[in-house]
């Protein structure tokens, strides 16, 4: 018996938080490592992206950052012209 | 039945309640753009994506179906925490850095149409939203009826009253603050959760005699509590209902879009690694512990009236009052953490997939984020009234939509970022026969004579119309297949000699640097790529 229970039921039911902890590290460990390399691949890619040239038109990830750059730019300038004058009413 | 009702929890739960409401309006006046409102500015760190992850997914069910089936079957029902407790493994590691990379080259906002983008056609965003829209709203009306249900319960109030109470503040934070106050009311409502059940964990296991006691206990009630195949051995031998019980929940969070457009909105692919570890800790506190706290009942509390309220039952001889209350409102928070999560996304599908799609195509930045309100605004608003006038059944209404849900959307969400052959003939397929099964199969009742869950038969035939789909249909565009390897980071970059500035050379030469990608020249020949 294991804290009261068959092994059976033991190994079946109560020894998973352990293992999916274990799971768990491991697997930090190991997309750690991934991060390491895609970091490189990414850096090699936007490299060659940039000599080449060459931009997948699906890819709308800088066009959008840029447009909400743009927008909050704009959104903060507003804000600021209405403190502004605010102010000169004071 | 009022178990409390007391001047102590009106006060704890009237504090809860103004601080999730505090963090709306202060999150309503940070949110400046759609992004910010729909997906958090894709800025959620690890923490609080694995919190609110984990919230979402886990609703006032594991406060009291769980213990109260546990109190019933005994140690059998410890197979939905088997797979329950690796779900955060499986859902990040399989989905988290990928889909956050390919949804954000795809520019989406809401799951519904991260699949439009993945799979091109006409029809695709329709099918996934009409789905999407009818399912997650039947998740919003059945948690808005358990919070209801459960003020009620424990404060001894009109379920009428309760239901206005927990809804509207519900719909307030979420219209307000949008994903952002969603996420930060899932966080604080996380630890809420947690906490409470690991001290009445910890207080009933010096009552019972820690788990061995509580074993030994157990096996003099009645030695099958103790075994594998629940009370009396009803289930010997049906390794088809373990594996069933097992995989709904391990795999079944991958295929719920309130669930995956967390992944989306994470501040980079790089925090999966962290996510994985804080949302399986707290997983393994959270799940396996109110099963085994509804096997503790039945030493302490072996005349209960209703197993569901086992654990509030402990709570209330275990802990002073100021303390039991705060249980009532870790139940509100995970009903809470997972109706907020529901209703953000039926106001991003409506706001982004139905009205900037089809109604105002030309919508601006402010014109959808309120839209988005509105439509928050609205399902909320409805959602109570059907929960007043005709209210369904709980239960029955969570296991369908989940069921529909993962059986509908689980295959689209793998196969976009882990099989490139996957396209839109699949995925029309897997949606469609996922749904229609689901529907089939809850309503003909075959779950109980077959001894196939809802979820495991819909899933089985939403994979196969997958794969025969995408095997059949027009593979996707090499432009697609580009950004799925580069969401995994496996794209080849072309050797060094042929990424030279041919345009400046002369333009001719792009054709042969098509030759040396296409035909795998430079390669055959064992040059690296760089």
């Amino acid at each position: 018996m294991i804290l009261g229970l068959e092994p059976a039921v033991f190994f079946s039911f109560l020894v998973w938080p352990i293992v999916y902890i274990i799971i768990a590290i491991i697997m930090y460990f190991v997309m750690a490592s991934h991060d390491k390399k895609e970091e490189a691949w990414e850096k090699a890619y936007d490299e060659w992206e940039a000599s080449t040239g060459y931009h997948n038109p699906l890819d709308v990830s800088k066009e959008i950052e840029a447009r909400t750059a743009a927008e909050i730019a704009a959104a903060k300038a507003a804000a600021e012209a209405k403190t502004d004058e605010g102010g000169e009413d004071k | 039945m009022s178990l409390g009702g007391g001047v102590a929890e009106y006060i704890v739960l009237g504090i809860y309640m103004i601080g999730m409401i505090g963090i709306g309006v202060y999150w309503a006046k940070h949110s400046t753009t759609s992004e910010d409102y729909l997906l958090g500015g894709r800025k959620i760190g690890s923490f609080l994506t694995a919190l609110t992850l984990q919230t979402t997914s886990m609703s006032g069910y594991m406060f009291m179906g769980g213990p109260a089936q546990a109190y019933k079957e005994g140690y059998f029902t410890l197979w939905y925490a088997v797979g329950d407790g690796g779900g955060a493994i499986f859902n990040v590691g399989i989905l988290g850095k990928r889909m956050r990379r390919l949804s954000y080259f795809l520019g989406c906002l809401s799951p519904i149409e991260y699949i439009e983008k993945r799979y091109p056609g006409k029809a695709t965003r329709a099918i996934a939203a009409v789905i999407a829209i009818c399912f997650v709203y039947g998740y919003v009306l059945a948690q808005f009826l358990s919070a209801g249900k459960t003020m009620s319960a424990l404060l001894g109030l009109p379920v009428s009253v309760s239901i206005i109470i927990g809804a509207g503040v519900i719909i307030f934070y979420t219209f307000a603050g949008g994903y952002l106050a969603v996420a930060w009311t899932d966080f604080i409502q996380g630890i809420i959760m947690v906490l409470s059940m690991v001290m009445i964990f910890v207080l009933a296991w010096g009552q019972v005699g820690g788990l061995t006691g509580l074993n030994e206990a157990l096996t003099a009630v009645d030695p099958t509590i103790t075994g594998r195949w629940g009370v009396g051995n009803m289930y010997e031998g049906q390794w088809g209902v373990v594996a069933g019980a097992v995989g709904v929940y391990l795999i079944g969070y991958m295929g719920l879009p309130h669930v995956v457009i967390r992944h989306m909105a994470m501040e980079s692919p790089k925090l999966a690694k962290q996510t994985v570890v804080i949302a399986t800790v707290w997983n393994q506190m959270f799940i396996f512990i109110p099963y085994i706290i509804g096997l503790m009942g039945i030493i302490m509390i072996p005349n209960i009236d209703d197993p569901e309220m086992v654990v509030l039952t402990m709570a209330y001889q275990l802990l002073p009052g100021v303390l039991a209350a705060i249980v009532l409102v870790a139940i509100m928070s995970a009903i809470m953490s997972t109706a907020d999560a529901q209703l953000m996304l039926m106001g991003t599908m409506l706001g982004r997939d139905i009205y900037q799609r089809y109604i105002n195509k030309n919508a601006n930045d402010k014109q959808l984020m309120n839209a988005s309100r509105i439509c928050i605004l609205a399902v909320g608003v409805l959602s109570v009234i059907i929960a007043l006038i005709k209210p369904p059944g709980v239960f029955g209404l969570v296991v369908f939509s989940f069921s529909t849900l993962g059986s509908s959307f689980l295959p689209s969400y793998v196969g976009a970022v882990w099989w490139k052959r996957g396209n839109t003939a699949g995925c029309y397929a897997s949606m469609v026969s996922g749904c229609i099964v689901s529907i089939v199969w809850e309503a003909a009742g075959l779950a109980g004579p077959t001894g196939m869950h809802t979820f495991f038969i819909g899933i089985i035939v939403s994979i196969v119309a997958y794969v025969i789909g995408s095997l059949i249909g027009k593979p996707p565009t090499e432009e697609m297949k580009d950004l799925i390897d580069r969401a995994a980071c496996k794209k080849k970059i072309p050797v060094g000699l042929a990424t030279v500035n041919y345009k400046d050379i002369a333009p001719e030469t792009s054709g042969v640097l098509t030759f040396l990608k296409e035909s795998n020249y430079m390669e055959e020949r064992g040059f690296q790529p760089v």
